[in-house]
């Protein structure tokens, strides 16, 4: 193929395009006279036409039990903690639901990552994180209990097979994320979540306590007994301390995290 | 969570070499390709990592989260955007292809060896032939007509629009559409032939 072929190839393509799909074949078959390679060329081109075509209609990446699960159900996870089903991933790893089967109930356990867990910021954000809500209590600030770790003989990896999860108050529900991909939220249906996002920053603050990546995904949308919405602000693992090292070297412009559409001050 | 090379890479630099390669300097998008290749590649693997089975990735969403990560501002000038974004579709092309044939050496159990468990992007082995094959065709179009092998990476593998397509290479939207739905069917025959 030179590309003066490929270019009248190009050429007799799109005038056939333009004309009536049953008078294609007759078009090309005239445009070509002579040239029999030239006609097949085209014709095996736009016979693709509206075919269907995986690699371009279907995104080709799918991902597979590769990513896998650290716990599967029904395993006691540091001795301690009773898998009871896996409840989703995000950015720092998964969350499970699990029964503390020492002092009873049901809690929320998170993994981080363990690219995440070598890295000694995200494990320093980690314990920030639990410092800082053990400051602040308030019913609508989620609870985040501790930091352990549980080791694997069996996958002796990297990292030793150790993995570093958060223990926290289990919450069921949607985020505020999820419920707004729905359609939009009715002002009597907004109004008491908006109360109760503005109390848990309010009580946090009161602490000294600034949230930094407050966003719609980091509003748990939990039912109360009653089936009334208690809205929980969770996640402070990028908050800062005001009283301690706010503002400090830590602060860097440029280097800030959180969401850049959503900042808040 | 943003964790690799970025923080260390201030984002005025960034802002600098797009502004850079806007004016036409190509050793601008020299530097910019360690970059961006690092996050990309990185981000690609954290995504398969996070996404559970039946969800799907598209490298559009890792190209722009990328931009957004490396840029750390929505409001960055289009045309800067539009640069990167050419940068970006030809390192895409590159992540992808790597992955295909490093999958495929890792089936065929030769040569390459196993791979690490964190870069087993999971290609079925269907879909590595494929963009294997749609790889080798796209550059043998290149070779013929390089401005639709251009708009080809632009749109498949940097997810750009039409519109943005013509922006960046200053042709109408009309060209880019024309030149994209012949260099599709032609690049879907190709693969078909190779792998059917």
């Amino acid at each position: 193929m030179t590309p003066e072929r490929w270019q009248r190839i190009k050429d007799i393509f799109e005038a056939a395009l333009d004309i009536a799909p049953e008078q294609r074949a007759a078009f090309i078959q005239n445009t070509c006279r002579g040239d029999d390679e030239l006609r097949a060329e085209v014709t095996r081109i736009i016979d693709q036409v509206g075919l269907s075509a995986p690699l371009f209609d279907e995104p080709f990446w799918r991902n597979d039990d590769a990513a896998g699960f650290t716990f599967r159900e029904a395993q006691i996870v540091s001795g301690r903690y009773r898998v009871i089903r896996f409840i989703g991933r995000g950015g720092m790893g998964e969350v499970y639901e699990v029964e503390d089967t020492r002092i009873g109930g049901r809690l929320a356990l998170k993994t981080i990552r363990p690219e995440s867990a070598s890295d000694r910021k995200i494990v320093a954000r980690f314990k920030q994180e639990i410092q800082l809500s053990r400051k602040v209590t308030h019913p609508n600030v989620c609870r985040v209990f501790d930091v352990e770790w549980h080791r694997d003989l069996k996958t002796g990896g990297n990292d030793g097979g150790e993995t570093n999860f958060l223990t926290m108050e289990l919450l069921s529900g949607e985020t505020l994320a999820q419920r707004l991909k729905r359609g939009p939220l009715s002002c009597a249906e907004a109004l008491p979540i908006v109360r109760q996002m503005a109390s848990a920053l309010n009580a946090a603050h009161e602490a000294g306590v600034i949230h930094r990546d407050f966003k719609p995904s980091n509003i748990m949308l939990a039912r109360r007994p009653d089936g009334s919405i208690r809205a929980v602000v969770t996640d402070f693992g990028f908050a800062r301390n005001r009283r301690h090292g706010w503002r400090s070297h830590h602060h860097r412009a440029g280097a800030d995290d959180g969401h850049p559409r959503l900042y808040v001050p | 969570m943003s964790l690799g090379g970025i923080l260390e890479s201030p984002r005025g630099d960034i802002t600098r070499l797009l502004s850079e390669l806007k004016d036409g300097n190509r050793a601008a998008a020299d530097a910019l390709m360690p970059l961006v290749y690092k996050e990309l590649h990185r981000l690609a693997a954290n995504h398969m990592r996070r996404e559970r089975d039946g969800h799907t990735l598209q490298p559009t969403a890792l190209v722009n989260e990328t931009y957004l990560r490396l840029v750390k501002h929505e409001k960055a000038d289009w045309s800067g955007r539009a640069h990167f974004f050419g940068v970006a579709s030809s390192l895409m092309r590159r992540i992808l292809v790597d992955h295909a044939r490093a999958f495929r050496a890792e089936k065929r159990g030769g040569g390459m060896g196993v791979l690490p468990l964190d870069e087993a992007l999971a290609f079925t082995p269907t879909q590595s032939n494929q963009l294997l094959a749609l790889d080798e065709a796209l550059t043998r179009l290149t070779e013929w007509d390089p401005r639709q092998g251009r708009i080809v990476e632009l749109l498949y593998f940097g997810g750009l629009t039409a519109a943005e397509c013509a922006e960046v290479m200053c042709l109408s939207v009309r060209t880019v559409k024309r030149d994209w739905s012949m260099a599709r069917a032609w690049l879907q025959a190709e693969v078909r032939r190779e792998c059917e």
